[in-house]
């Protein structure tokens, strides 16, 4: 009996240990394997492993999840993202201003994230629209930030251009002084078209026109401009904005047309700006720079200039 | 001899490691012995558990009873989900509550089953054959919510209703049971993603069965067979074909073969006993590329003190191995009349054994008729 019971129990015990130290898998590597511990990392909010090991993973699935752990390392998320939900529709500059990425690396990220979901994945959800629209949107009003001096105070946001485009320092300026007198605009500058254009050498049309009769009508200033100008590319934010928005399907009575902002910036036509001291300037007319039209994937100075006059932030 | 042959298989089984992948494997009427057992009973099942497990294990039941039983398992976010709406503190009225929701469990997995029924069972000799008969409601909800960056919660909702009958009959000498099980189970589902898109578009949560569930009905059968080793180690053996239950357009419910085994002793007021499942032998469960040996095996073991019949004890203490984590619970039982207790045990829910578990709590109680 006494025997019995002994192998009884150091049996059983061999087999509890056997069991306890044989019943564990390693950690595996096929695909599903993959992407469980990709969305593990997601989860954790551990984006640079997301990052590698979403990154292994060749299906639609693990690319979106990969652009999401971009998305994610950027600064995009949902605490913040929630309770503006409502604004997104009405006034997204104020919803999204807080998610402009504040460093070189989270704009990649965003970048990133953008050119996984627009170039990478074969098909496209409505989810992944979605998310494009609000990237892009970001990085666009990221773009315009410095250069209208985007603020956001109490719940406002304001723009040099808010109440008068010339209190703008891209604004055109009268060179009282000179003779005659002369009214300069440099340019919104390449950086900007760059950033919204993704066209890396950017055209810009520099023009001036003497004034007639110099000699007997010194009033008649010289524009000196410098007219900025780009072809949006089929990679940049703005066309990428653009194709998003177009394929977003919303299905209820949600309005995300504020966050089109290629309609809004694509709009031609030419912009009269006043200059203290001298006439209204027609900024393209006055020096014969041909304006663009409405969505025709170009733009320059002048049709941003009705865009920042009126931006629906 | 035997025991060294044993040991050695036991031993190449334990070293195999293989894949696995990220789904749970979902059984109708996981019982809360079997579970803080480790979720064994293809040979050591009685009472309704047979019904589920084995039907050959009717032959574990030696009285006539009828029993309704009741059984919660629900995981640790789902308890604490339980209190706050309790206590008003979470609202699923609106989207944004939904999403505020997802932030909050992120990572995290909300389980709530519910179980509830009768049963019947009628051994007619004492040495094998045995009739039951069991009626039962099932109800689940599961959401697994994922992705901090863009949360998206991937839920399921069901209800089963399931009612089967089966017996046990002894072989020859009785050295042989052999068990059959018919049932027929009624299934409404509602399997979804609720994702920033709903949350964007101010979508409802789709929960309502009748408004968003897919249903159907469908039929199947249980064979197994138990062989009862005539020595005094007393260890039976089980096997068990499980038929393929096609529901529809709900979730199918695959066909499983399993293998197990079980021995049972007595040690003046102490009952001890031991069990091993191997189960899922063709790899049904799980996804197509799931192949995992560890995930399949279960051990547990029992100890009963002070018994009150033939067959039961006042108080059991279990443990258990399931799927490489560790299980146990305990029950107070009086005979048939009323058992209440609980279990405690981990479900894999990732892509191999140990990789993510969930732990959850059974609450059981069971109150029976004896003849």
């Amino acid at each position: 009996m006494k025997t019995r019971l002994r192998n009884l129990v150091l049996t059983a015990f061999m087999l509890i240990i056997l069991g306890v130290v044989g019943c564990k898998d390693g950690e595996k590597t096929h695909d599903a394997a993959k992407t469980e511990t990709c969305k593990i990392n997601l989860d954790e909010g551990k984006w640079d492993d997301a990052i590698d090991n979403c990154g292994d993973l060749d299906d639609d699935e693990g690319k979106h999840y990969t652009a999401q752990a971009y998305m994610g390392r950027g600064g995009l998320n949902l605490s913040s993202l929630i309770s503006q939900i409502d604004l997104l529709t009405v006034n997204p500059g104020d919803a999204i201003y807080e998610f402009i990425p504040d460093t070189t690396a989270k704009k990649n990220d965003f970048r990133m994230a953008i050119s996984i979901i627009m170039k990478d994945i074969t098909t496209r959800t409505n989810l992944m629209n979605w998310e494009v629209m609000l990237m892009t949107s970001i990085l666009i009003l990221g773009e315009l930030k410095d250069l209208v001096d985007l603020s956001l105070a109490d719940g406002t946001f304001s723009t040099c251009a808010s109440t008068d485009i010339s209190n703008c320092s891209f604004a055109p300026t009268i060179n009282t002084t000179a003779t005659p007198p002369e009214v300069n605009y440099s340019g919104l500058g390449n950086s900007l078209y760059e950033g919204l254009c993704d066209d890396i050498t950017p055209n810009s049309a520099v023009a001036s026109t003497v004034g007639a009769d110099q000699g007997t009508n010194v009033g008649t200033p010289t524009y000196n401009f410098t007219i900025s100008k780009c072809t949006i590319q089929t990679t940049s934010l703005l066309y990428y904005n653009k194709v998003a928005y177009e394929a977003y399907d919303a299905t209820t009575t949600k309005n995300y047309s504020v966050l089109n902002f290629y309609d809004r910036m694509d709009i031609g036509g030419d912009y009269t700006v006043s200059v203290e001291g001298s006439s209204d300037v027609a900024l393209c007319g006055i020096v014969d720079v041909a304006t663009t039209a409405a969505d025709d994937l170009k733009l320059n100075d002048c049709g941003m200039f009705n865009f920042l006059a009126n931006p629906g932030l | 001899m035997k025991a060294k042959i044993l040991i050695s298989w036991l031993v190449f089984v334990f070293s195999w490691t293989s894949m696995a992948l990220s789904v749970e494997y979902r059984r109708l009427g996981q019982d809360y012995r079997a579970l803080a057992m480790g979720n064994t009973g293809i040979a050591g099942a009685n009472g309704e558990t047979s019904l589920y497990y084995n039907p050959a294990a009717l032959a574990n039941v030696q009285d006539w009873w009828v029993n309704l039983h009741m059984q919660a398992i629900v995981n640790e976010t789902g308890k604490d989900l339980y209190n706050k709406i309790q206590g008003g503190e979470i609202e699923t009225s609106e989207s944004e509550d939904i999403a505020e929701l997802m932030e909050d469990y992120v990572g995290k997995r909300i389980y709530v089953n519910g179980q509830g029924g009768a049963s019947l069972f009628s051994n007619m000799n004492k040495k094998g054959f045995t009739i039951g008969a069991n009626y039962m409601y099932e109800y689940l909800f599961d959401a697994d919510i994922r992705n901090a960056a863009l949360p998206e919660m991937n839920y399921t909702y069901r209800k089963d209703f399931i009612k089967q009958a089966g017996f046990s009959m002894p072989v020859g000498l009785g050295t042989w049971v052999v068990g059959f099980n018919y049932k027929f189970i009624e299934r409404s589902e509602v399997i979804d993603r609720y994702d920033m898109e709903q949350v964007a578009e101010g979508d409802d949560f789709k929960i309502d069965l009748g408004d968003y569930g897919s249903s159907g009905k469908g039929q199947g059968y249980d064979i197994g067979f138990i062989y009862r080793h005539p020595t005094q180690y007393k260890v039976q053996y089980g096997f068990v074909y499980k038929s393929k239950v096609g529901l529809g357009d709900a979730t199918d419910i695959p066909q499983e073969i399993s293998i197990g085994l079980y021995t049972q002793h007595q040690f003046g007021i102490l009952g001890w006993a031991f069990a091993m499942d191997f189960r899922d032998l063709t790899f049904k469960a799980g996804s197509d590329d799931d192949k995992s040996y560890a995930r399949r095996l279960h051990l547990g073991t029992e100890i009963g003190l002070i018994p009150t019949s033939d067959t039961t004890y006042l108080a059991y203490g279990r443990v258990g191995m399931n799927q490489g984590y560790m299980t146990y619970g305990a029950e107070v039982r009086l005979v048939r009349t009323l058992a209440a207790g609980y279990t405690v045990y981990r479900e894999e829910t990732g892509e191999w054994a140990s990789h993510r578990a969930d732990k959850r709590w059974v609450y059981y109680i069971t109150l029976g008729w004896g003849f």
